[in-house]
């Protein structure tokens, strides 16, 4: 749904972005990683032009960013940036009713779609009239959120949306994001320095240095093949192993046996959770929940490591 | 009073009134912005630069002498002065009087005697020539530092209250002939009776061009001010200084009591 | 005994007190000139009066031990207001008494034990105010009826034995000119100031790189002394043909004065909007001008009105020294009575001014904008 051909950026004679080119698949989340400075930032930037093209192009669909006018551009994409940036002046509901204003929606749809909104966010409609300052950090950044899907657009750019929060609530909104993008099925471009947060929540990962793209494809790709030293080292060199059981669900690795006793554990689940399931009731073996109420089957210990 | 004589004559008066000091309204009516205002004749000393000419000292030829001037060289007409003289003088507190009497020659007896005197004055007339130096050379008297005591700005109004409430034991003042709250505060003037001091007559001085337009302006101002003498305007000058009479006010009554307004 | 709530009304109370009980608080003097001897509250006229004020006093001193309830700041404020109101009074008719044994030139004044006793009463209304966390509309009610009440005190008649009256009876038409020709002077200049400087500080904050100049220049001009600043005006003003003296150059070294805190608020209401607000705004697709109407404006004009109070305040003070070089306005009093050593005809130069300083600085602050408005 996003392609990037031969994107470069320069600036001061040198190229912060150096002939990246990837495609998103609509619906997809992907995030962009790298350590500070690889250029994983003004790339987002640049698919919605608050950094201008040096060269190549940026289709959204079939558009070429290029073609449509910069705010008009921009109205269609959600945008969700690290410093929140609430406005301190309007209330919760008119902060997010931000876009729908300027496109001329109705007062009557806006206040639908601001309702809808607080409860896909999870929080109280109480909230619409609370001004920003009244709310905790992980508040504000879920009405950041919020407010970048007011308009209902096809994309969205996350640029570190949860670097500013503390750990807790920083996995919290991630957790709450993945849920957001099953539900919506957005197609959400996510900029982060955190790799176990992108082999969290992404489809597919562009790893980024130096202003070139390194590697592209699904976390589990890169975990096994990792493309060079520096994505080996960068995905987690010694933690390898546990973050591939990290990546990796109960579904690749069922049995199908006579379940055991217990409580059965999700297909879904990752096989670290599996592990860290095992050692506390402390079992090599786990069942497994049945899919539309058909039998189960169940985990062992030996196929974790497999 | 000017102002109200003209129009009380009939003619159409736009008023400048507070304008500024001596050198301003002067420039003034040189360059033609004013037309008529009321100027003391001793100041032509300074303004045609004759501070050393004697004649100055004389009310009679100081006046002629000005008006012969500003005639020939600027055009503009020294209407009749009213015979009261605005000249700086020393006052003295009634104890002062006491001792010194009511003369400045009683006064240079009384400090040459060893009498304690304190004088607030102005710097300017302290240092000027034509101030207090003029009368210690004519009386033959000098002041020291210690019996000084200088303020700033030429306003008499600070040093007569100085004088009045024996401020850092000031018991002699800085005055002007006219000065009306001397009485009222207690101090008297010491006559310059060897005539020390240049005469400051007022008087009005208008343009030549306006006065040939207009000649009634002589017949209308003259009488009036021949009737101001010192005493009067030193009465005058009370009544705005002591009782805090608006000058408009008191000039009308003035008038209106001498029959020059009806 | 408890210690007190409110140190603050304490120390007022007994302040007013100790001033009431210590010094003269009316002057009499034979006239404008001299200065009077002073008279303390007991031996002035109306010896119930002096009891009432000083039970009231007390009653202030009480009441710094009371709880901060909102009703007991009503009541604090209501007996500081009475007190206020009573002393006045008292005064004017200790005056009046005095005027009618007296030749008309003598003068009756206010004493020291007033004017302290008096500020500490108002001050000690504000304060209550201000514990009460009274919203605008309450302390606007609350000015408006005690200037009321002082009017209607004057207007009876009842403060016309004062000196500072008496000086006003003499020049009534001439006040109002002045006072008229005062507001003249300060809007002459601030208007122009905002036109001239709004834009300038607008520069400065798009453009950082030349706030240093701008404002280098701007505070070279603010530190130069009103005198002299009319006097170096003189020069230029005549060259283009005006006049060295009157309004003119007055207005003119205003606007001048006018311009730096003009022109620092306007940035610092500009750079009041938060650059992640104005980044997310713009990454939302906003263009300048609505980013400018919507957020950058609303963000930033709390910070702009409270210097225009700076600014108002400031010019009205400023416009008083105008008139030194011929302008009019309040001044001409204050510099009338400096001359003629008539300190009441300097008081009533500077009370008006003062008067006038507080009553802008109150109204600008009842129209600062709040947050939290309508897109």
């Amino acid at each position: 749904m996003i392609e990037l051909e031969h994107v470069v950026r320069s600036t001061g004679g040198r190229r912060v972005v150096d002939d990246v080119s990837f495609s998103v698949p609509a619906g997809a989340f992907c995030a962009l990683v790298g350590s500070s400075g690889a250029g994983k930032s003004t790339t987002l930037k640049l698919i919605n032009r608050l950094v201008p093209l040096t060269g190549g192009a940026i289709r959204i669909g079939s558009t070429d960013v290029a073609s449509l006018p910069p705010e008009a551009l921009r109205r269609r994409i959600g945008y969700v940036i690290q410093s929140i940036g609430l406005f301190p002046h309007w209330t919760v509901a008119q902060n997010i009713a931000t876009v729908p204003r300027l496109l001329g929606w109705s007062e009557a749809k806006i206040g639908a779609r601001v309702a809808e909104l607080l409860a896909l966010i999870g929080l109280e409609p109480s909230y619409a009239a609370r001004f920003p300052r009244e709310l905790s950090g992980g508040q504000q950044q879920r009405i950041g959120v919020a407010r970048a899907l007011a308009a209902d657009p096809e994309l969205l750019l996350m640029d570190e949306p949860f670097g500013a929060l503390d750990p807790l609530t920083r996995t919290a909104l991630a957790k709450e994001l993945a849920l957001i993008h099953r539900r919506t099925k957005k197609t959400i471009v996510f900029v982060t320095h955190d790799i176990d947060m992108a082999l969290e929540l992404a489809d597919v990962i562009a790893i980024m240095h130096e202003g070139r793209l390194v590697q592209f494809g699904a976390p589990l790709d890169i975990l096994e093949r990792p493309a060079s030293d520096f994505v080996r080292a960068f995905t987690g060199g010694a933690s390898l192993g546990l973050k591939l059981l990290g990546v990796r669900r109960v579904a690749d690795r069922i049995r199908v046996e006579p379940t055991s006793a217990g409580e059965p554990v999700e297909p879904s689940a990752s096989l670290a959770e599996a592990l860290s399931e095992m050692v506390v009731r402390q079992t090599d073996r786990l069942p497994v929940k049945g899919e539309n109420g058909a039998p189960g089957g169940s985990v062992r210990l030996s196929d974790l490591v497999r | 009073m000017i102002a109200l004589l003209l129009e009380h004559g009939g003619l159409r008066i736009e008023s400048r009134i507070g304008l500024g000091p001596t050198n301003i309204v002067r420039s003034a009516i040189l360059a033609g912005a004013i037309d008529i205002y009321p100027e003391y004749t001793g100041n032509g000393a300074r303004f045609f630069k004759r501070e050393h000419d004697p004649a100055w000292k004389n009310a009679a030829s100081g006046y002629d002498e000005v008006r012969r001037l500003d005639r020939a060289q600027n055009n503009l007409v020294w209407l009749a002065p009213a015979p009261a003289n605005n000249t700086w003088a020393i006052a003295a507190r009634k104890d002062l009087a006491a001792h010194a009497g009511a003369t400045l020659e009683g006064f240079a007896r009384y400090l040459a005697g060893g009498g304690r005197v304190r004088l607030a004055a102005s710097a300017e007339f302290v240092e000027s020539p034509g101030g207090l130096p003029a009368f210690e050379q004519s009386y033959g008297f000098t002041l020291s530092q210690s019996q000084l005591l200088v303020l700033a700005g030429g306003d008499t109004a600070a040093t007569i209250r100085a004088a009045s409430e024996d401020v850092s034991g000031v018991n002699a003042a800085m005055a002007y002939g006219t000065d009306g709250s001397l009485a009222a505060l207690g101090l008297s003037i010491l006559a310059d009776d060897k005539g020390a001091q240049v005469v400051y007559e007022p008087a009005p001085v208008v343009r030549g061009a306006v006065l040939a337009a207009h000649p009634e302006i002589a017949g209308l101002l003259d009488p009036a001010f021949r009737s101001l003498t010192l005493a009067r305007l030193q009465q005058l000058n009370a009544a705005i200084a002591v009782e805090g009479r608006e000058a408009r006010a008191v000039a009308q009554d003035y008038l209106m009591a001498q029959g020059f307004l009806k | 005994m408890r210690a007190p709530r409110n140190a603050v009304l304490l120390a007022l109370a007994l302040v007013a007190l100790l001033a009431l009980l210590g010094s003269g608080f009316i002057t009499h003097a034979p006239n404008r000139l001299v200065s009077g001897t002073p008279f303390t509250l007991w031996n002035a006229p109306g010896g119930w009066r002096a009891g009432l004020i000083l039970t009231l006093a007390v009653a202030l001193a009480a009441g710094a031990f009371l709880t901060p309830a909102r009703h007991h700041s009503a009541t604090i404020v209501a007996t500081a207001s009475l007190l206020l109101l009573l002393l006045l009074d008292t005064a004017g008719v200790a005056a009046r008494d005095f005027a009618a044994h007296a030749p008309p030139a003598a003068r009756a004044g206010l004493g020291a034990a007033f004017w302290v006793a008096s500020l500490s009463t108002a001050l000690a209304i504000i304060d209550a105010l201000q514990r009460a966390r009274a919203n605008p509309a309450l302390r606007f009610a609350v000015a408006l009826a005690l200037a009321a009440a002082i009017l209607a005190l004057a207007a009876d008649g009842r403060l016309d034995g004062l000196s500072l009256a008496r000086e006003y009876d003499v020049r009534r038409s001439a006040f109002a000119a002045e006072l008229l020709r005062h507001c003249a002077l300060v809007a002459g200049s601030v208007f122009p100031a905002l036109v001239i400087g709004v834009p300038l500080g607008i520069f400065a904050a798009r453009k950082p790189r030349s706030r240093g100049g701008l404002f280098a220049v701007l505070n070279v001009i603010e530190t130069v002394p009103s005198v002299a600043l009319f006097g170096l005006l003189i020069a230029p003003l005549a060259a283009l043909g005006l006049s060295g003296v009157g309004p003119a150059p007055a207005i003119v070294a205003l606007t001048l004065y006018a311009l730096l805190p003009v022109a620092r608020n306007t940035e610092a209401g500009i750079l009041a909007a938060d650059t992640a607000a104005v980044e997310a705004a713009r990454g939302m697709g906003m263009t300048t001008g609505q980013i400018f109407r919507r957020v950058e404006l609303p963000l930033g004009l709390p910070v702009f009105v409270a210097g225009l109070r700076i600014v108002v305040v400031q010019t009205i003070g400023l416009a008083a020294v105008a008139a030194l070089i011929g302008a009019g306005g309040l001044g001409t009093f204050i510099f009338q009575g400096i001359g003629q050593y008539a300190i009441d005809l300097v008081l009533l130069g500077a009370v008006p001014t003062i008067a006038l300083a507080l009553a802008a600085d109150f109204a600008l602050a009842m129209m600062t904008p709040r947050m939290g408005q309508e897109p």
